[in-house]
């Protein structure tokens, strides 16, 4: 039954991401796709955390199914991501739509890697 | 091409408040995404000290996708509100994910597999976006053929 629970999760965590980009959006505008980046770096930091509490996934493994496959895997996304840096490179805007990416990956990391210390301090 | 049409995900006039049918269609496209995406890698077993093909190939696949639709269907018929936001927002958004990319480069980092977790950062940071690009290569050929 935990099939379930990780889709209405993610379920939960899209209408999240669609609220919190909106908002976003609203506030910096369209020109840089804050709201999706923000989303998926405050995903990163939240799947660290959870990473480090399971002890590297070697406990918790419901627990990580419902908040990491589920919650976090509905709250982030990689589409919208790539493809907000594709339409950016078809406005000419090459620098952006290389750079941001690349930048946007490595930063994650680093949240994650913040999430997962705090994490295993739990 | 205008700022407004670079995130399919978006209310198309970002009103004051968010349409009740447009919440409900996010979340049942996402809870559908999410749980194809969570069947698969249930299924689709990877080694912690290689490359995980199964997200890969999850997030390769739902953003060529959005490309393709991104360039056809969500301007053919960009009227159709709900169906694009239950496609991209919900179905698509779920199906693919962000914050398992950031958990894979840790595990294979703590496996001291630095090769993959680096093919990871690429496939993620370059191979993600270019996809896309060719998916919106793709819809606007086809968009062009069909006229």
């Amino acid at each position: 039954m935990i099939w379930l629970f990780v889709a209405l999760l993610g379920g939960l965590g899209a209408s999240l991401r669609f609220i919190a980009d909106t908002a976003i959006s609203r506030r910096l505008g369209r020109h840089i796709p804050w709201g999706t980046m923000i989303v998926n770096q405050l995903g990163a930091f939240l799947g660290g955390i959870l990473l480090g509490y399971s002890h590297w996934g070697t406990t918790h493994a419901n627990l990580s199914a419902l908040l990491l496959s589920g919650l976090m895997g509905g709250f982030t996304t990689a589409s919208t991501l790539a493809a907000e840096f594709a339409g950016m490179a078809d406005q000419g805007r090459y620098r952006d739509a290389v750079a941001m990416p690349i930048a946007m990956a490595l930063v994650a990391i680093v949240l994650a890697l913040l999430g997962l210390l705090l994490g295993l301090a739990l | 091409m205008s700022d407004a049409s670079l995130d399919p995900d978006l209310e198309p006039t970002l009103g004051t408040h968010l349409p009740v049918s447009h919440l409900v269609v996010v979340f049942v496209g996402g809870a559908l995404g999410t749980l194809a995406r969570y069947v698969v890698v249930k299924h689709w077993i990877v080694s912690n000290h290689s490359l995980p093909w199964s997200l890969v190939t999850i997030n390769a696949t739902g953003s060529f996708l959005l490309g393709l639709l991104a360039t056809s269907f969500f301007i053919s018929r960009a009227d159709l509100v709900g169906i694009r936001l239950f496609c991209s927002t919900g179905l698509l958004g779920g199906w693919t994910t962000y914050s398992s990319y950031a958990v894979a480069v840790l595990l294979l980092g703590h496996h001291h597999a630095w090769s993959p977790a680096l093919w990871l950062v690429l496939a993620t940071a370059l191979g993600g976006p270019l996809v896309a690009w060719l998916g919106r290569r793709l819809g606007s050929a086809v968009v062009k053929a069909q006229r």
